[in-house]
């Protein structure tokens, strides 16, 4: 019961369009939410920039999903 | 971590920090206060009017404003009632988390027509993303445009989602919920507009709720805006939201009267089944399902957390079409409820007729504002006094009532972090809408609905100079007002400075009518 290449590299492409696009969708939402928190600048800006560093991190997984479906593309096996 | 939360919030409070906390503190003590200042002020003021030695004509302007004031002190009374019992002890709704793997499938729609892809493929992929393990993705596509049912086909295959249509269109959007409901086989339906992102754990929040009481027909949780950095009226709308969402729904749910708001709702199966599915004879299918099941025996419950982020109307016409639909709909139900009160008044808790009530007539706040807008002009331009008040009488009635109404309202809105300015612009905002709603609750009431002509500038929306004549014409008056009141002051500076104060109030409110029609957001966020 093995997967096959075709069907992994479907995987591995849902992948990379779900964290592309939610973590876009999230940062947004959340960064509103933080304007109404009632906290002080300072304190807004230092949840920003955790939600920066969040956003950077997810782009660490696009790079490795895109790694890993060049990897997939390249070789020669069809089920994993 | 205490030396962090104290950093996180320091300077959030000013020099009137200790005043607003002991009011704070004692905000129950307050509104009852507040409630008996209200009730003093409508006592004084129909004593008055009702013993005043005036002309017909007088009597007239007098009771116009009896009743736009009358409407406001209602209104207010509620808001002091809600706040009140939000004071009180919590009740805790009951909640019965589904062991793992025997959860109860929920189908998870979104009724679409006519949508941008863009917009409809990020609630999918919020969809998708919810943590809930038994869900189906509905796509309810009621678009009539082959272009756009290309689209959703297309969507539906890429995430996996199920596209439903209907063969014949009837009753919008309740409609083709309708159609999908009966052929539906999950017991809980969870309902967004297509420009609503769950958050991951939404359904983990609300099954448990509806599992743990079988009376409990929906779960209504809040809507918030995520684009307020858009424009004025993104923000402006945002804050409306904030101000319902919060201190009113959550007020509405201590009286067991929480009604569903169309989106971001998980409504039981059966209970809707039951009273016949949506109402498809109203454009507010929501709020008069709701009387429904409210009359039919089942319960509601607001959850007060936002699990749901979306987009609010960023444009001056796109907010006014939403009031103008939400404003006509509501009129229509509420005279469906007004029917049905004397048939019936056994079909919903005293509370809850109040609460239908205050919800139905709301939207005939912009009567009101009109009506308190056009006394102090036909008193300082023709000598038309609406009524007068000796200055010992109003500094006694409608001070108290005013000055605390103002301050539980904002002392509500404080402790939930808004600031005086960000609670200024939806308010405003609100205020401006009154031609729009003057039209379209007359329009509703007799079932009809408002078109708009609106212009394009740069790719966005708004009114065309010419199509905002309501605000230039009441501008003027009170301009012109202002100015006659200034010749006639020293004759007169008790009622002339009143009524000049007034109709400088309502010309800065009007005025604000240039910067929210900008479609330009930088030029407008600098006015």
């Amino acid at each position: 019961m093995g997967t096959t290449k075709k069907e992994l590299l479907k995987m591995i492409n849902d992948a990379m369009l779900l964290e592309d696009r939610s973590i876009q969708i999230y940062q947004k939402h959340l960064s509103a939410a933080v304007f109404w928190s009632g906290l002080t600048q300072w304190g807004q800006e230092q949840l920003r920039i955790g939600l920066n560093v969040l956003a950077k991190e997810s782009g660490r997984h696009m790079d490795r999903l895109t790694a890993l479906r060049s990897r997939v593309e390249a070789g020669g096996k069809d089920v994993y | 971590m205490p030396e962090l939360t104290k950093r996180l919030t320091e300077g959030v409070e000013g020099k009137w920090k200790a005043y607003l906390r002991f009011f704070i503190a004692k905000l129950r003590v307050f509104s009852l206060v507040t409630s008996v200042a209200i009730c003093l002020y409508f006592v004084a003021r129909v004593i008055i009017l009702s013993f005043s030695d005036y002309t017909p004509v007088e009597k007239f302007f007098g009771l116009l404003l009896l009743a736009g004031e009358t409407f406001m002190l209602v209104h207010a009374l509620g808001y002091m009632v809600n706040v009140f019992n939000l004071r009180g002890a919590e009740r805790a709704a009951p909640r019965i988390v589904p062991e793992k793997g025997a959860e109860p499938w929920v189908a998870v729609i979104v009724a679409a027509r006519h949508e941008p892809r863009d917009i409809l493929e990020s609630t999918l992929i919020t969809f998708r993303n919810l943590n809930y393990p038994h869900k189906n993705i509905y796509l309810l596509d009621d678009s009539s445009d082959r272009r756009f049912q290309e689209e959703a086909d297309e969507l539906g295959r890429l995430h996996g989602v199920t596209v439903f249509r209907r063969d014949a269109r009837h009753g919008a959007k309740a409609g083709i919920v309708n159609d999908f409901i009966a052929g539906m086989g999950e017991k809980y339906l969870a309902v967004f507009d297509a420009d609503q992102n769950p958050m991951p754990d939404f359904l983990d929040e609300i099954i448990p709720f509806l599992e743990g009481d079988p009376k409990l027909a929906f779960v209504q949780t809040p809507q918030f805006y995520s684009n307020i950095d858009d424009s004025p009226v993104a923000m402006g709308a945002g804050m409306q939201q904030a101000i319902f969402y919060e201190s009113i729904c959550e007020g509405k749910q201590q009286n067991d009267a929480m009604f569903c708001c169309g989106t971001n709702v998980v409504f039981r199966r059966p209970a809707l089944v039951s009273v016949g599915g949506f109402d498809e004879g109203s454009i507010t299918e929501d709020f008069a399902t709701s009387v429904k099941l409210h009359s039919a025996g089942f319960r509601s419950l607001y959850y007060p957390h936002v699990k749901v982020f979306g987009m609010g109307p960023d444009t001056l016409p796109a907010y006014f079409k939403q009031q103008a639909r939400w404003s006509a709909g509501t009129v229509s139900v509420f005279m469906k409820v007004l029917a049905l009160l004397p048939r019936s008044p056994g079909a919903l808790t005293p509370m809850q007729w109040v609460e239908y009530f205050l919800a139905g007539t709301y939207y005939f706040v912009g009567w009101a504002f009109f009506f308190l807008m056009i006394s102090p002009i036909v008193f300082l331009l023709f000598g038309i006094p609406s009524f007068f008040l000796r200055p010992e009488i109003y500094i006694a009635t409608f001070v108290p009532y005013f000055s605390l109404s103002l301050l539980v309202f904002y002392a509500t809105m404080h402790e939930r972090f808004y600031t005086v300015k960000q609670i200024a612009t939806g308010l405003i905002l609100g205020s401006l809408c009154f031609p729009v709603l003057m039209k379209s609750t007359l329009l509703g009431a007799f079932g009809r609905r408002m078109e708009f002509v609106i212009t394009t500038k740069g790719g966005r929306e708004r009114f065309d100079w010419k199509g905002l004549w309501p605000y230039g014409v009441m501008l003027g008056l009170n301009v012109a007002a202002i100015a006659v009141g200034a010749l006639r002051f020293r004759h007169a500076p008790y009622p002339v400075g009143v009524n000049m104060f007034w109709a400088a109030y309502h010309a800065l409110i009007l005025s604000n009518i240039f910067r929210f029609n900008n479609p330009d957001r930088e030029a407008a966020a600098r006015g």
